[in-house]
């Protein structure tokens, strides 16, 4: 019997269904394998775009404890805010919030005597301590006290109340218009409740006036009489009050001075006062360069502190990476010397660069300016910018820190925004090192709090004493 | 005899039918699992990260909590009948046990241990408020609780705070008991089973009966105390029967049982420990160097400082053993912020009277939080209380300090 062996070749019909088999499963396992690179890929880019979400939140959490958007003190081209043109709302020279304090205190802004600190050691660059006790009482106030006399800012003595120098001698009631001095409401004569401009004022022999009020009613004239020499008390605080007002800006004012300070001084008579000699650069509405500092709330013409100061209007700092300011506006300087629009008042389309709606608009851009995280990073990566807003509200000190995420697989935008806590600025500047110190350089200002730290010389590292700061007095 | 195959080719076939379905199968599996890998890959190092994330904001939680309670503390919290109660707290921590409390009517302690005298209530604990860190009425050192009227002697001397250094690191550094210049306060912010003066979440505890017919129909008798405290004390609340007394009002006074309403029950939340805290070493008369942590070493620098300040209590929490304190210290944050304390608050001017040029000149100014003008609108500062002091300024330290 002969037995036919079975055929080794495929049919036709064989070969098709392999083939076709084959193919399915060969574009099954490739599909898998894109699949899952494509999966990867995915999982990449949400991983990378998470990571790059963190590392914005690591910045603006940077930021609001270093400042560096700001001012870098590592990249002096990055330290824009620290210029200080001579002349600045108060005729003086005046400065920007990272301005060296040694550069725009002295002369006649310097401590008395010069270069002198009062409370702490010279070497501590960071000890603040209350004036010593006992203090002159309000009623046998010595006129030769050596602490009135200090002008500029020193940095280590606190501002302590139980200290009658820091008490505000400005009669708060005292309008800065009023009849007898360019006044535009003759029923309300100057000084209706005394002459408080020889309790305190930044001159110890102030120029102050004499004038004549006329009742409208009875037609009596009464002389409002002052004769030289007179004795004024106090000169501290006005001298405070007036330096701040042209130091760093006037939001950093409002930093440095106590939360419960009003803004008012008196001076002698000038074309710059009310006819009782108040500041008319602190107490009236819009009086000076680019709206002044006062803002026109409730047409106030008296002293104020900082909630009425902020209430309407807002103080801010002013990224120096934003946009130029066109020809023809503020610039960056003068950005630190307004008020802007920020309430009721920035309802309305208002024109110019602070009012309205236009200068609310236009202090967010400028202090909330956003800034790419990663300028060179690979364009099919996730774009970061980030930003730490600073200003002031309702005598609120707000940081608003803000973290924008591009997605670069759908193109959304994920915002994070927070109110964030950290270093303010006097902090800030008191991380920075003197540039203007004898050992030179800038960076990071070392400071410990071993005793040692205190009675040795300066230097970067540990062991070393204390480096002089942006807030430190001339070397 | 020849053996006659039926189907020779069927094995064949079947063998490399199993085999690519293997590899494919395999290869899949491979794919799948390395996805996997990947996936467990990236989410892990995306917690760790963002665990660090959490870290940092905890420490900067803890930033304002320091700040709340540097300025809390200015003026609340602290004994009038220093040393002889020692000015509690001490510190701030449920793991240290409330001041050389006594007194089981025995007496009370003295600094040195010494018992000075029978409960009195010249002895025991009276709480008063103080001026600030920097007494507001003569620039001295503060805490300083109130003085006779007329004063004699300088406010200082009524402090309560002593120089006498008697805490220690254990690492060599003395030091004074919180809140003298010079020492420190350790504060790990677990939450309380129940906190010290807990007092109920009853809105009402004596609602109008609006029952018609009902004898209490529609008046106030106010028949139940209010508020009334957590702890279950048998005072009457709700239809229940009851007397007001003194019971497990202050057990500090009757040993300390610490289940009572003045001390709390400061037993720790499980899920609440090894979160963070926050340390104020105070470097001068209202500066502060602050510490915010982010772990689980409760506040602790090391661990020879929490055997010596914390005790065999607070060394058993670390197992006893110095490499747990340390492999706990080497995964938890820390950051060190230098803030100053202010005693000014806010200012009055938010509205005088006649501000404007209106014709009138007056001296009428409302103040800060003056109820009188809520009703006719809400540009009070009532929202800006600030009765404690301020922060001048916060300065996030460059680097480690030395104390802290």
């Amino acid at each position: 019997m002969t037995l036919h062996r079975p055929t080794s070749a495929f049919t036709l019909i064989e070969l098709m269904l392999s083939i076709g088999l084959g193919s399915l499963i060969l574009y099954t396992a490739f599909a898998g394998v894109r699949t899952a690179s494509q999966a990867i890929t995915v999982s990449n880019q949400l991983s990378l775009e998470n990571a790059m979400l963190r590392a914005g939140y690591f910045q603006v959490q940077n930021d609001l404890d270093f400042w560096t958007s700001l001012d870098d003190p590592n990249n002096p081209s990055n330290q824009k805010l620290r210029g200080y043109p001579n002349t600045g709302p108060t005729n003086s020279p005046s400065g920007m919030p990272f301005t060296p304090m040694s550069l725009i205190c002295n002369g006649a802004n310097q401590e008395n005597p010069p270069s002198a600190i009062k409370a702490g050691s010279p070497l501590t660059y960071g000890e603040i301590k209350p004036r010593p006790g006992p203090y002159p009482s309000a009623k046998d106030t010595d006129p030769l006290d050596p602490w009135e006399k200090d002008t500029g800012f020193d940095p280590t003595v606190s501002w302590t109340p139980s200290d009658p120098r820091t008490w505000c001698q400005v009669n708060p009631a005292e309008k800065s218009s009023g009849s007898g001095w360019g006044g535009v409401t003759p029923s309300i004569p100057s000084v209706l409740f005394g002459r408080y401009a020889i309790f305190s004022n930044v001159s110890a022999t102030p120029a102050l006036n004499s004038w004549t009020v006329t009742n409208p009613t009875t037609s009596t004239s009464y002389s409002v009489g002052y004769s030289p020499p007179m004795v004024i008390p106090h000169l501290w605080y006005p001298n405070q009050i007036q330096f701040f007002l042209g130091a760093l800006g006037y939001q950093a004012m409002c930093e440095y001075l106590p939360p419960n300070a009003l803004y008012a001084y008196y001076m002698g008579a000038s074309g710059s006062t009310s006819a009782g000699g108040l500041s008319l650069l602190a107490t009236m509405p819009q009086w000076g360069s680019w709206g002044g500092f006062r803002n026109s709330d409730g047409g106030q013409v008296t002293a104020c502190g900082i909630y009425r100061e902020t209430y309407s209007t807002s103080f801010g700092y002013f990224n120096p990476w934003a946009p130029a300011d066109p020809t023809g506006e503020p610039g960056i300087f003068w950005r630190h010397y307004m008020h802007f629009d920020s309430d009721y008042t920035a309802f309305n389309g208002g024109s110019g660069v602070q009012w309205g709606a236009v200068g609310l608009q236009d202090l967010l851009a400028h202090t909330a300016f956003p800034q790419n995280l990663l300028p060179l990073e690979p364009t099919n990566w996730p774009g970061v910018y980030t930003t730490v807003g600073r200003l002031v509200k309702c005598d609120h000190f707000v940081a608003v820190a803000k973290i924008n995420r591009r997605s670069s697989i759908t193109g959304s935008v994920t915002q994070i925004s927070f109110l964030g806590l950290g270093t303010t600025l006097r902090g800030a500047r008191m991380q920075r090192k003197d540039p203007n110190d004898t050992s030179g350089g800038s960076g990071w200002a070392h400071w410990d709090d071993d005793p040692a730290a205190m009675t040795t010389t300066p230097g970067p590292n540990p062991g070393q004493g204390n480096q002089p700061n942006l807030d430190s007095p001339t070397p | 005899m020849q053996v006659i195959t039926i189907a020779p080719s069927v094995p064949r076939r079947s063998r490399h039918q199993r085999g690519t379905i293997l590899i494919i199968v395999a290869g899949l599996s491979a794919l799948l699992a390395s996805m996997s890998l990947v996936f467990l890959a990236r989410m892990r190092s995306d917690s760790e990260e963002t665990q660090v994330v959490m870290q940092l904001a905890q420490a900067k939680i803890m930033l304002a909590a320091a700040c709340n309670y540097v300025q809390e503390t200015s003026r609340l919290g602290w004994d009038a009948n220093f040393p002889y109660y020692q000015g509690a707290p001490a510190h701030p921590s449920a793991i240290i046990p409330p001041p050389q409390t006594l007194p089981n009517g025995s007496g009370v302690l003295s600094l040195s241990g010494t018992i000075l005298s029978s409960p009195s209530p010249a002895t025991m604990p009276a709480h008063q408020e103080t001026y600030g860190w920097i007494d507001v009425r003569d620039g001295s050192i503060g805490p300083n609780v109130r003085a006779p009227s007329p004063a004699t002697l300088p406010y200082s001397t009524y402090a309560v705070w002593s120089t006498a250094l008697v805490e220690s690191n254990g690492s060599g550094w003395n030091r004074p008991a919180w809140p003298a210049i010079g020492s420190v306060a350790i504060c790990p912010m677990y939450v309380m089973q129940r906190p010290p003066y807990a007092t109920q979440l009853t809105a009402v505890y004596n609602p109008i009966n609006t029952t018609p017919g009902n004898a209490l129909f529609g008046l106030p008798y106010i028949q139940y105390p209010d508020p009334m405290p957590v702890v279950s004390n048998g005072w009457p609340q709700q239809a229940t029967s009851g007397t007001v007394t003194g019971a497990l009002y202050d057990d500090g006074q009757n040993g300390a049982t610490l289940t009572d309403f003045v001390h709390g029950d400061p037993t720790p939340r499980q899920q609440t420990t090894g979160k963070s805290w926050f340390r104020v070493y105070r470097d001068g008369p209202a500066t502060f160097v602050i510490t915010c942590g982010s772990g689980a070493t409760m506040g602790y620098t090391s661990y020879a400082e929490a055997a010596s300040v914390g005790g065999p209590s607070a060394a058993a929490m670390f197992n006893n053993d110095p490499g747990f304190f340390n492999s706990l210290a080497a995964n938890e944050l820390r950051i060190w912020y230098r803030i100053e304390w202010s005693p000014s608050v806010m200012e009055q001017t938010y509205h005088n009277l006649q501000h404007g040029d209106v014709g009138v000149e007056h001296n009428l100014m409302w103040p800060a939080n003056a109820s009188h003008t809520w009703s006719v609108g809400n540009r009070t500062q009532t929202w800006t209380k600030n009765p404690v002091g301020t922060i001048r300024w916060v300065e996030r330290l460059v680097t480690q300090p030395t104390y802290y």
